[in-house]
């Protein structure tokens, strides 16, 4: 491992260790990384870790090697990995997309909509036809240039994806500087310094907009080690933790503490834990704090903003919101701008604003779909339905009276001669697993009335007849 | 001459049925235990499981047998039969 034996001096190199925070919107560029030293550590797997100038020395030899072409989809799985080829398409002024499905037909979508683009990635489970740039496993660092590169604030970095209501996901672009505001507003909320020896541990995967901003960003802006894998289950995450030795936050969900929790997972020198995707009970976040003895902070956010609020769920109830930001309803929706969010947009949950500064969640707007932190709409997953040969009708529904948090969709589908499993299959290709209907019906017709509405008390009285005609079927 | 045997703990085998009810229980699956096939994979194309289900079929093998699964020792989710014998190998309780 890499210590710190000596206080950080500032080299010429250094990306301007002092300067004070927030940055402004006249910053035309932001250094990559703000570690003080090159022999300082930036990622850790298995134990090693890998030093500033090995990363920037595998950057540059990669974004050297990139096809010529404007955008990269990064498929990497590892996240030192993944960091590599952010860098290099950064280096090389390309853009990255960050798919929110990595389902087959998904991804040639993604191609069809941008044809100038290839896949990064560190694997070969890649659509065959798809232009496929592997990422090296390990670069000989030979290229020792002490300059840490700046990257354009207008650059656009990174493309993410929501799914549209049409079933065609829609991007949303993010810039460099808005990335970087992003990182030092989580920097600021969660009073995290510039501390060479504080560790990343991730249970996230670096697609996600959140999984970006605390996994990769909030890393590269605070001169931390990030830890290479994308550790999920209890004992990985533990072994993990204990590999790094050092003082580690770790990036995760309510689904991932459950368990943690539930285990009592030994993570020894923890420092900090952040939850996001979807919202975490004052009851397990007092669990958890009390297991380890270390801060659970929260964090409110969606893929069109980044972080919009942040709580501390055993302190308040209520979120306050990102400095920088303004929110304000219009009718029934919340919108927000401002600081790293830049123009605005309209949040998908129901908000109530209770002071300029501050606000409370009441759940998801009625088409929204959450599971598992990922998000798409009844009407995006119905119209992907409608897509399928053979498929007359069919309506995707969301069950009211489950009182389990992580309880599946279900689907009524009107499809003479085909079986459930061939649609299943077709979905399968088309949509993320966590939304697959679990169970799908097959009807014979479905009660839509004269302008083709759904009425709501059918579906809800069908799913539970179907639902006690399997449990009668079971006993 | 005497031969001793000596005599192993009694270890019940834990059959697929058992662990085929701790799955559908676990994920609330609309399916009765008998309908889980031996030889179907769990995960992609054959059950469909996905990543979260993954996270609390590992958690109930923990609680129920002790085993401590890792990301590695996923090739124990192949099938409900090879899942099951993995259980009976690797059981602490």
């Amino acid at each position: 491992m890499i210590r710190m034996a000596t206080p950080r001096t500032v080299n010429t190199f250094a990306a301007q260790p002092g300067r004070v925070l927030p940055y402004t919107s006249v910053d035309s560029s932001f250094p990559l990384l703000t570690h003080g030293r090159l022999e300082q550590g930036i990622a850790s797997r298995n134990g090693d870790v890998s030093t500033v100038w090995e990363f920037l020395a595998s950057a540059r030899d990669l974004a050297s090697r990139l096809p010529a072409r404007r955008y990269a989809i990064n498929l990497c799985r590892d996240r030192y990995q993944f960091l590599i080829a952010f860098a290099a398409a950064l280096l090389a002024q390309q853009i990255s997309l960050l798919p929110n499905c990595c389902a087959p037909e998904a991804l040639s979508q993604l191609t069809e909509r941008y044809p100038d683009a290839y896949v990064l990635a560190d694997h070969n489970d890649v659509p065959s036809g798809m232009a496929l740039c592997r990422v090296p496993d390990c670069v000989q660092a030979i290229d020792r240039r002490a300059d840490i590169p700046a990257i354009p604030s207008q650059q656009v970095a990174v493309i993410v994806f929501t799914s549209g209501s049409s079933g065609v996901p829609r991007p949303h672009a993010k810039t460099w500087g808005s990335l970087v505001r992003g990182a030092h507003a989580l920097k600021q909320q969660f009073g995290i310094g510039e501390d060479g020896s504080h560790v990343m541990v991730g249970t996230v995967p670096a697609q996600h907009m959140y999984g970006m901003e605390t996994t990769i960003m909030l890393p590269l802006q605070s001169g931390w080690i990030l830890h290479a894998g994308h550790p999920v289950l209890p004992a990985d995450v533990a072994e993990a933790v204990r590999k790094t030795g050092n003082a580690v936050w770790l990036m995760t969900t309510p689904i991932h503490l459950r368990a943690y929790v539930g285990q009592r997972t030994a993570l020894p020198g923890l420092v900090g834990i952040i939850s996001a995707t979807m919202p975490l009970p004052r009851s397990l976040a007092a669990k958890a704090e009390d297991l380890w003895n270390v801060p659970v902070r929260e964090i409110y956010g969606c893929t069109e903003g980044g972080m919009v609020g942040y709580r501390q769920p055993t302190a308040t109830h209520m979120w306050s919101l990102c400095p920088g930001l303004r929110m304000w309803k219009e009718g029934d929706h919340a919108w927000v701008s401002g600081g790293h969010v830049g123009q605005s947009f309209r949040l998908a949950d129901r908000i109530a604003v209770q002071s300029p500064l501050q606000f409370t969640l009441h759940g998801p707007h009625h088409d929204l779909v959450k599971v598992a932190g990922k998000r798409t709409s009844l009407a995006a997953l119905n119209a992907v339905l409608a897509q399928i040969e053979g498929v007359v009708d069919g309506t995707f529904y969301r069950p009211e009276w489950s009182l389990n948090p992580n309880a599946r969709l279900t689907a009524f589908v009107v499809a003479p001669g085909i079986s459930a499993s061939t649609i299943q299959a077709e979905l399968r290709k088309r949509i993320d697993p966590l939304f697959l209907p679990r169970p799908l019906h097959l009807v014979d017709a479905l009660p839509r009335n004269p302008i083709g509405k759904l009425p709501r008390e059918w579906l809800s009285a069908f799913a539970m007849e179907m639902t006690s005609e399997h449990r009668q079927r079971e006993s | 001459m005497s031969v001793q045997i000596e005599q192993e703990p009694t270890v019940e085998m834990i059959s697929r049925t058992e662990i085929a009810r701790l799955i559908v229980a676990t994920l609330h699956l609309e399916l009765t235990p008998q309908e889980v096939d031996p030889a179907t994979p769990l995960f992609g194309d054959g059950l469909g499981l996905d990543s979260i289900d993954l996270l609390e079929i590992v958690l109930s093998i923990s609680q129920k047998y002790g085993i401590n699964l890792r990301a590695e020792d996923c090739a124990a989710f192949a099938s409900l039969s090879v899942l099951t014998a993995y259980v009976n190998r690797h059981r602490t309780k």
